[in-house]
């Protein structure tokens, strides 16, 4: 058996946690917390409720709202030194993967100074950082309880990956409450963007068994949870499902890591300033087809996992692609990245980013240059 | 299946077998770790500085290093240089009585490792000296005493380089340029105690050098602040006391035994004014000073103190009033030369003619008794005459045996007539068997008339004035015997205030048509040359007694 690690933040889950926000910060020793957050968060309440948690337990605070989604290197820039500015001592993200991506590139310039870039190498960050507290609004990043940031670098427009034990925040808070104010779309693209997560971690080279385990309850419980969503279905019921397949999933693929589907959506998402699960649903099945031979076996699981009636590891590698193009069909997802608005000349420079990204190394087949062009193609 | 080969230690980093979670207890134990250290070389530092005192020679101020350095800093050697004019020497190191690069090794300025912190103003790294292809002057000194690393900081005064602190260990890399900020510190602590060491050193000898004038002026000098209490004096020794007993104690007290200032005080004026003061002040046993008082002042203008420079100027002022004395004595010498040389052929006329006449007309001749009284009259004035050419003439004499009581004798020729005039009976006692003194005749009966004319001027007015002179012997204490003169009236007496004055030159309560101020003082001078003195008792409306004591001579000393 490998010799493995798993790694996970302090977890908090359930309906209301939001309002465990202010002890759990006091009880790391906060005083003044950095805020991090987008407009969308603020506009749906959420904020307000989290900031007044704060001062009911006698925090202050100073809020950084001016995130974007995929967060920009000069964005990280301003909030750092708004950070400093303010003698901040500690962080509270609260929103998609964007600000807590934020707050984690935040946390990482204060405390060990200069330039993002310079912490592109894996585990090359070197001074603990102030604690931090995330709090997911939305389901699919699994960013709350990572060891990745990922931050974009606006001159070269790539996706810079920030990889570190130190990344992970202190405590992830999972309220399925906050999942409510999301509307119906939004909803299923974070659940394809965690099903594209479990699964891709759950086939990584890195994979263990605990991540296994988390993987695969993510797929099983996305799959039915997103149908349930397409047919408008609100229910507490199915939040709570969905908030533990993104828990589950982020604890899978921040242990086992990610394959090619991660690292193409990256880069496409970040070029075109569109939701990954939209990407995820196009180059899924493209992908899991080259893939395919490297792990019949994972992939029958997942087969099953998503429901299939599975006979034989033959039987469920056979049907794995299927039950994505049925799932996403039924989710009404575009299934080419020509109706995404891309254009296919791109694809020279985005396979050079493509192919620098490090959740490669994890893809369970070895994926070259020609491949990713390959899989480009077909998708378009 | 294919089995690409993936890098293994990107997918440990990856899913972080091999790294765990920065932890802020161990970074805040490293910086806690760092930070006592450093505060424990600060604390040292800190002791260094302050257990260095300026007086201290170099080898005290290296003592006092080395053992608290040892705590945080290793070292086999421990030195330091100083620029020497050109040369940069040792000038004290541990361990001690060290031969090879001890104390005053002169380092070569080509190529030596101490000259390159100097030259480049930072610490000096050597890690590894027996094998550095860079070589040093000190290296074959160095492997001699074992010394394999060194680091040496510049000792820096502002921008200005006095020398060098050197750390020596005989392990290879036993320093670090993480100890460049302690070392530098430490030397630029160490320059300053050194330079401060050297300051004061000079500053010593320039006051040392100061003091040395200051004491070996003969006359008092001395400071005293606004409140006449006196911060520093010259004398070593005043009254019998240490100077340093005088410090602090007023100025009046010490030297006029008053519990006020002075009257006049020039002290007071130069502090009063603002500027230079003076006075000539006598003091007890009729001494005369010149008290200059120059004011000391501070940054704000105000007098601070007084700067007191008094000058004994007795003897001078004496001088002074005798050789007037004798200028103008040998002015009325010449003349009385020239009257009496003018009257005695008259004289001798008178007188021949006179005893002629007698001679022819007899006992029974009606003016024969007129002519007895030209004779003796004229006698008379031969005699003043010739008392009036002795008296003058007596620069001119030399020590004979003198009898006082011939002295008064003659005294009383010359003046007994002019007292007499004014009715004033004078009355003699002399002693029958006095002993002659060694003395000239001349000078001693200028004193006697001296004292009789101012026995006559104390008596003038008063009717049954008596002038008593007595002569004697008198046994001192001492042994010494005296032979005395003295001359007592029933007069005025002498107001106490003026007493201590009477033998300054140039003193007087006569009127100035009168009085010269000198007779006292050259009586006094003329005393002191024969050994003796002028002694006073008077007693204002009583009466005066003036004695003059000459001691006897050694042949009557030896009966």
């Amino acid at each position: 058996m490998n010799v493995f690690k798993f790694v996970s933040p302090e977890i908090i889950f359930g309906p209301g946690t939001l309002s465990e926000c202010g002890l759990s910060a006091s009880q790391l020793g906060a005083r003044r917390i950095f805020v991090v957050t987008d407009k969308g968060v603020q506009a749906s309440g959420w904020l307000q409720q989290a900031l007044e948690n704060l001062s009911d337990n006698g925090l202050e605070y100073v809020v950084w709202k001016d995130v974007s989604p995929n967060p920009k290197d000069y964005e990280i820039y301003t909030g750092t030194h708004k950070y400093i500015a303010n003698g901040c001592d500690s962080l509270l993200a609260i929103g998609g993967g964007s600000p807590i991506d934020a707050a984690k590139a935040v946390a990482l310039l204060v405390s060990n100074g200069g330039e993002l870039s310079d912490y592109e190498e894996i585990d090359s960050i070197r001074r603990p950082l102030p604690p931090m507290i995330a709090i997911t609004s939305t389901a699919g990043s699994g960013s709350e309880v990572s060891q990745f940031s990922i931050i974009l670098n606006a001159p070269e427009k790539r996706k810079m990956t920030l990889v570190s034990k130190s990344l992970i925040p202190y405590i992830s808070i999972h309220d399925p409450e906050l999942l409510a104010t999301l509307d119906t779309k939004v909803m299923i693209y974070s659940g394809v963007h965690v099903l594209t997560h479990a699964i891709e971690a759950y086939v990584s080279r890195v994979a263990t068994p605990l991540s296994d385990l988390n993987a695969l309850n993510a797929i099983k419980l996305v799959a039915d949870t997103l149908r349930l969503v397409k047919n408008g279905s609100r229910s507490k019921e199915v939040h709570g499902c969905l908030a533990m397949a993104n828990l589950h999933a982020g604890l899978a693929f921040s242990n086992a890591i990610l394959g090619a589907v991660h690292a193409m959506t990256h880069q496409i998402s970040g070029w075109l300033d569109i939701p990954a699960g939209v990407v995820d649903a196009v180059l899924l099945p493209h992908v899991v087809e080259f893939n395919l031979p490297a792990n019949q076996l994972k992939y029958a699981r997942v087969a099953e996992a998503m429901g299939e009636k599975v006979t034989s590891v033959d039987d469920g590698a056979k049907k794995v692609i299927g039950a994505f193009k049925n799932l996403f069909a039924e989710l009404e997802l575009p299934d080419k990245l020509s109706q995404l608005g891309i254009n296919s000349k791109l694809y020279p420079i985005l396979a050079q980013n493509i192919i620098r990204d490090v959740c490669l190394v994890t893809n369970p087949r070895k994926i070259q240059m020609n491949n990713i062009t390959e899989i480009l193609r077909r998708a378009y | 299946m294919d089995k690409p080969i993936y890098d293994q230690d990107l997918l440990n980093k990856l899913t972080g077998v091999r790294s765990t979670r920065l932890s802020h207890y161990v970074e805040l134990r490293r910086t806690i770790e760092e930070m006592t250290k450093q505060n424990k070389r600060l604390a040292i530092i800190n002791q260094i500085a302050r257990s260095i005192t300026v007086a201290m020679s170099y080898d005290e101020i290296i003592d006092r290093v080395a053992e608290p350095l040892k705590e945080v800093i290793p070292y086999d050697l421990l030195s330091f240089c100083l620029l020497d004019g050109e040369q940069l020497v040792i000038k004290s190191g541990i361990p001690r009585e060290q031969v090879i690069l001890g104390v005053g090794t002169v380092l070569p300025q080509e190529k030596s490792a101490p000259w390159r912190a100097m030259a480049e103003k930072k610490c000096f790294l050597r890690q590894n000296i027996w094998d550095d292809p860079e070589t040093y002057g000190e290296d074959s000194e160095l492997k001699k005493v074992g010394i394999r690393s060194a680091i040496m900081a510049p000792l820096l005064i502002k921008d200005e380089v006095i020398g060098t602190l050197n750390f020596g260990s005989k392990r290879t890399f036993a320093y670090s340029p993480g100890e460049f900020v302690f070392v530098q510190q430490l030397a630029d602590q160490l320059a300053v105690c050194l330079q401060n060491s050297r300051l004061y050193g000079e500053v010593l000898k320039n006051q040392r050098a100061w003091e040395e004038t200051f004491r070996a002026v003969p006359d008092t000098l001395y400071t005293i602040n606004s409140d006449f209490a006196i911060m520093n004096i010259n004398k070593a020794q005043l009254k019998g006391i240490d100077y340093r007993q005088l410090l602090g104690r007023k100025c009046y007290d010490v030297f006029s035994d008053d519990s006020q200032p002075c009257e006049p005080c020039p002290a007071r004026q130069a502090l009063n004014i603002g500027k230079p003061a003076y006075e000539q002040i006598t003091r007890e046993l009729s001494r005369i000073l010149d008290v200059y008082a120059f004011p000391v002042v501070n940054e704000a203008a105000q007098v601070v103190g007084v700067v007191n420079y008094t000058k004994d100027v007795t003897e001078q002022i004496h001088m002074q009033g005798q050789l007037i004395h004798s200028v103008k004595l040998a002015a009325v010498g010449e003349m009385a030369a020239g009257v009496a040389h003018e009257l005695n052929s008259p004289l001798t006329a008178i007188l021949g003619n006179a005893q002629i006449l007698l001679r022819r007309l007899g006992q029974e001749h009606p003016g024969y008794p007129l002519l007895v009284d030209v004779k003796n009259c004229g006698s008379r004035c031969k005699r003043i005459i010739q008392n009036l050419l002795t008296f003058s003439r007596q620069e001119q004499c030399n020590l004979e045996e003198v009898h006082l009581n011939q002295v008064v004798e003659n005294s009383l020729a010359l003046v007994s007539y002019q007292i007499n005039k004014s009715n004033i009976k004078i009355t003699t006692q002399l002693h029958p068997n006095l002993s002659t003194v060694l003395g000239k005749q001349q000078q001693l009966e200028q004193v006697i008339v001296n004292l009789l004319l101012n026995a006559r001027d104390a008596l003038k007015g008063l009717s049954e004035g008596v002038i008593n002179v007595t002569t004697g012997c008198l046994k001192r204490e001492s042994g010494l015997t005296e032979a005395f003169v003295s001359v007592k009236d029933n007069g005025c007496g002498i107001e106490k205030q003026h007493l201590a004055k009477i033998f300054n030159p140039f003193f007087t309560t006569k009127d100035i048509s009168k009085g010269t101020g000198l007779g006292l003082s050259v009586s006094f001078g003329i005393a002191q040359s024969h050994g003796g003195r002028i002694v006073v008792q008077s007693e204002p409306g009583r009466g005066s007694n003036f004695s003059l004591l000459i001691p006897l001579g050694e042949k009557e000393r030896a009966k």
